[in-house]
C-alpha cells in the first residue's frame, strides 16, 4: 500500500504525466508496428493471432485495474481517507474500459478462429460477469446520496466484486472451456515461441505505462471534480439570500392553512 | 497477410478507445475548472498560468 501511495505521489506532477503520456503514445505506436508487421505470424492461426498482442495485455490491464480497486477499497475501509476512494473509482473506470476492449478483441479473434463471434464459454461468461460487477460499481456511485456513503458502499462492492478476478483466471482450469489455457502465467515455462513471447511482454509493459498515465490524469480530474463539487456545496442557496417580503411570507402561510 | 479487416478493427478500436477516454478526461477537467472559476472567482488548483 505504501508503494502504491508513493507511485501516486510521483506520477501526480505535470512533468511525470507528460513523460508518461509520450511514453504511452510511442509505446502504442511501436506495439502496432511490431505486432502487425515485424513479429512472424502463427503457424496454425495465421495473422489473426496478432490480435493477441493487444487482447492479452488489455485483459492483464483489466485484472490489474480491478486489483487496484480491491487494494484501494480495503485501504479506504481501514483508514476512511477519501483519496483511496478516488484511486478506486479511477482504477475501476480504466478497468471497465479495458474489460470492454478485452471482450471486443476476443470476439474479433474468435470469429475466424472459433467460427463464432460469441459463445457462452466459462472464460467469456465470467469475464462478462466481471464487467457487469464494475459497471454496477460505477452506477452505484451515481445513486448514493452523500460522498461518505458513496465511498463506503463502493468500497464494499470493490472488495466483494474482486472475488470474480481469480475465478476468471482459473475458469479455463476448473471447467471445460473452448478458451485456451494460460500460456505465460502458468506453472513451468511459457509455451510461446521466443519472439512472440518478447512481443507480448513488450505489449504488457506498454499497456502498464498506459495504465499509469491514465490513472495519473484520472486522479487529477477526480481531485478537480471533488473540488468543484465542494465549491458548489459551499455556495449559499438562492433561497437563503433572496429577501423575502412580509406579504409573500404571509400569503404562503395562508395558502398552507387553506391547503 | 490474411484477415486484415480483423487486425485493423482490433488495433484501430484499441487506439481509438484510449484516445477517446483521454479526450473525455480532458473535457471533464475543463468543465470542473470552469465551474470552480465561475463560482469562486479563483483559478482552479493545479492550473498553470497562461503565457
Amino acid at each position: 500500500m505504501k508503494l502504491l501511495d508513493t507511485l501516486l505521489v510521483k506520477t501526480g506532477t505535470h512533468g511525470a504525466q507528460r513523460v508518461l503520456g509520450w511514453a504511452t503514445l510511442v509505446g502504442l505506436a511501436a506495439t502496432g508496428i511490431l505486432g502487425l508487421l515485424v513479429v512472424p505470424p502463427d503457424a496454425a492461426q495465421g495473422d489473426v493471432q496478432r490480435l493477441m498482442y493487444v487482447h492479452v495485455p488489455a485483459a492483464w490491464l483489466a485484472f490489474t485495474s480491478f486489483t487496484v480497486v480491491f487494494a484501494a477499497s480495503v485501504a479506504y475501509l481501514r483508514t476512511g481517507r477519501i483519496r483511496w476512494d478516488r484511486v478506486a473509482v479511477a482504477s475501476a473506470e480504466i478497468g471497465v474500459l479495458f474489460c470492454v476492449l478485452t471482450l471486443f478483441l476476443g470476439s474479433l479473434w474468435g470469429r475466424p478462429v472459433w467460427g463464432t463471434w460469441w459463445t457462452w464459454d466459462p472464460r467469456l461468461t465470467t469475464t462478462v460477469v466481471l464487467l457487469l460487477i464494475y459497471v454496477g460499481y460505477l452506477s452505484l456511485r451515481k445513486v448514493a446520496d452523500s460522498p461518505s456513503r458513496r465511498a463506503h458502499w463502493s468500497a464494499v462492492v470493490g472488495v466483494v466484486g474482486f472475488v470474480d478476478v481469480p475465478i476468471v483466471h482459473m475458469s479455463v482450469v476448473w471447467w471445460r472451456s473452448l478458451h485456451q489455457e494460460a500460456t505465460v502465467i502458468r506453472p513451468g515455462a511459457p509455451t510461446m515461441e521466443g519472439s512472440m513471447l518478447a512481443m507480448l511482454l513488450f505489449a504488457f509493459v506498454v499497456f502498464s505505462i498506459a495504465y499509469g498515465y491514465l490513472m495519473a490524469v484520472r486522479l487529477r480530474v477526480g481531485r478537480l471534480e471533488d473540488h468543484a463539487a465542494g465549491t458548489v456545496m459551499s455556495q449559499p442557496s438562492p433561497r437563503a439570500t433572496r429577501p423575502v417580503s412580509v406579504s409573500a411570507a404571509t400569503s404562503t402561510v395562508g395558502s398552507g392553512e387553506h391547503g | 497477410m490474411d484477415n486484415v479487416g480483423y487486425l485493423i478493427a482490433g488495433y484501430g478500436v484499441t487506439g481509438a478507445a484510449i484516445v477517446a477516454y483521454r479526450w473525455e478526461l480532458s473535457r471533464r477537467s475543463r468543465r470542473a475548472r470552469r465551474l470552480i472559476t465561475a463560482l469562486s472567482g479563483r483559478r482552479a488548483p493545479g492550473s498553470r498560468a497562461r503565457r
